[in-house]
């Protein structure tokens, strides 16, 4: 385009703005709106872990984030909407054979799997902040509130959707009742909404506007800590990176050794037994509506002591290694990048680590995000060497 | 920016007129759009204010929030049907003809046609002056994609108003020379 053009594109754009109807309601107006839709944050820091705080927090908590009902979670819960099991199964992560001796994990020496009991942990190293702050984070404590009623509410940065316990098509999105007299609204994939249930007219709303950038999980009718240890985010160290480029090599990952890792490294102690297990979940490549380019890649390592020995259990691993003709019968799919070329390769990501079922092991719960799905990822972990069993709820791959 | 006043008085305006840019050709009809950019923004102004005491750089995230509140936007109006024939109607009708300007303007129109992601860069690009850089951070994409979108882009936009191919520039040289 010439220079011409592209000063024309941009004397277009600025009278297309200008011919914008601006009518902008007042700063009052806007934290008077801010404030009728703040979630309360302070129960949910001060210690909305604690079963006595259930009742008051029913009566007037703001909902952000995923709630989860722990009657869904039972594997012996027949009326559990557990769709799918999705992950692949887990086996310690194969040797790689081509990626240099200098990229394997390290086997046995792992400095960030100290005993929380013997020598103090080092502090957590500092993640580098992106300039600009983002909107929510996984350590965000706003996002984890109590809610009475076993139901399961999903949400991301799509939008919310909800899941009633007691059918099986995931992913419902419409109107239930909470035990406490209120119910939860949506717009379809729209936010959800506190509502006051009118036994007449149905919900009114809004009372409480839910945010969408709140991805998280809240805990209802239990009388355990779903939080008993703390996670901690850490700055990715060689082995770490070295552990996901092992995957990727073994996924037949086009290029292992050169493919930019980054991973998201979390430090928890899982069984309790004061042994800290460490989380890596890497995402790569690009991604848009239903394609990814070749390489992209979303990968999730458990790196556990076993015996003495440390060992990485493949949680998920899905690497898109070739140019499939997804799109040739979808005209209609209107985001295409031409060099958008491959197959699905859904992005995972961490949405929290907390103890969903009150047996004192974590879980570890992951959003996995294609397009216009999204599945939330519950792992769970036995005593075993064997593991994880993973409970997917959802719509989506 | 020293006060929440400071930046409504300066972004309010600025932020609606790029969030209707931005939300392009997936509303149904101009007030639509125009509705939407002020919810949007009103969303955005509201999660600024909740957090104004953490953020370092309220600026940067209220664009940044609006940005990707127009892009949640986008997609979920896609999704749903017009409800009435004149909704239908308007739907299908450029930017230019929404906003009533004096002569249709392909090159805005066709701006409007671009995919979510090519679309965002190109305002950016042309209509906020931004660098490649600022552009990737904003959308929290890396820099290195920034040029190949934008090209991919211009590529539509030259395709849209009929201007031929650029060549590369060896080629250019040696028609030059020719």
């Amino acid at each position: 385009m010439t220079t011409e053009r592209e000063n024309e594109l941009r004397d277009s754009l600025q009278q297309a703005a200008r011919r914008v109807e601006v009518q902008a309601p007042s700063l009052a107006e806007l934290q008077h709106r801010a404030a009728a839709t703040a979630v309360p944050s302070s129960p949910a820091r001060a210690g909305w872990m604690r079963p006595q705080m259930l009742a008051p927090l029913a009566l007037g908590v703001a909902l952000i984030g995923v709630v989860v009902g722990i009657a869904m979670l039972g594997p012996s819960d027949p009326d559990a909407s557990v769709v799918t099991v999705n992950e692949p199964e887990a086996t310690a992560t194969p040797q790689p054979t081509a990626v240099p001796q200098s990229a394997l994990p390290e086997p046995t020496a792992e400095p960030e799997l100290s005993p929380t009991t013997g020598e103090p942990d080092p502090p957590p190293t500092a993640v580098p902040q992106s300039p600009v702050p983002e909107p929510a984070t996984a350590d965000d404590s706003e996002h984890h509130i109590f809610v009475h009623g076993a139901y399961i509410v999903t949400g991301s940065d799509a939008g919310w959707r909800q899941q009633v316990p007691d059918r099986n098509d995931a992913a419902t999105a419409g109107v239930v009742s909470l035990d406490s007299g209120e119910s939860l609204s949506t717009d379809g994939w729209g936010e959800a909404e506190l509502c006051s249930l009118d036994p007449q007219v149905g919900p009114v709303k809004p009372t409480v506007s839910l945010g969408t950038f709140h991805p998280g999980v809240a805990v209802s009718g239990v009388d355990f800590d779903p939080r008993p240890r703390p996670f901690v985010e850490v700055a990715p160290e060689p082995a770490h990176i070295d552990a996901v480029r092992s995957v990727l090599q073994e996924q037949d990952h086009p290029d292992p050794v050169g493919a930019a890792i980054d991973p998201q490294v979390l430090r928890f102690d899982l069984e309790g037994d004061g042994v800290d297990e460490v989380l890596i979940l890497a995402n790569g490549g690009e991604r848009q509506a239903y394609l990814s380019t070749i390489g992209t890649y979303s990968v999730g390592v458990l790196r556990r002591l076993i015996d003495g020995v440390v060992q990485n259990k493949l949680l998920h691993a899905t690497v898109t290694t070739g140019n499939e003709p997804y799109l040739e019968d979808r005209p209609e799919v209107p985001e295409i990048s031409e060099d958008l070329v491959s197959v699905v390769n859904p992005l995972r990501r961490l949405i929290d680590i907390v103890d969903l079922n009150g047996d004192g092991h974590m879980e570890i719960v992951a959003e996995v995000v294609y397009f216009e799905s999204s599945v939330y990822s519950i792992l769970e972990f036995d005593t075993s060497t064997v593991g994880p069993y993973s409970w997917t709820l959802g719509c989506g791959p | 920016m020293h006060s929440l006043h400071d930046l409504h008085q300066a972004r309010y305006d600025g932020e609606v007129r790029r969030a209707s840019l931005l939300l392009g050709s997936a509303t149904r009809s101009q007030s639509t759009a125009q509705e939407m950019a002020h919810d949007v923004v009103a969303d955005a102004f509201c999660e600024v204010i909740r957090r104004w005491d953490s953020i370092e750089n309220p600026e940067a995230y209220l664009s940044r929030t609006v940005l990707h509140g127009c892009q949640r936007a986008a997609k979920r109006r896609r999704r749903e049907p017009a409800a009435t024939a004149a909704e239908l109607e308007q739907s299908r009708l450029g930017l230019s003809a929404r906003l009533d300007l004096d002569q249709p303007d392909e090159l805005l129109d066709a701006v409007q046609q671009l995919p979510w992601k090519q679309r965002a860069v190109v305002v950016m690009k042309f209509y906020e002056d931004l660098t490649e850089r600022e552009i990737a951070e904003r959308m929290d994409i890396r820099p290195g994609s920034v040029g190949p979108t934008l090209n991919r882009a211009m590529k539509k936009l030259r395709a849209a108003v009929g201007e031929p191919e650029r060549l590369p520039a060896s080629d250019q040289k040696a028609e030059e020379q020719s």
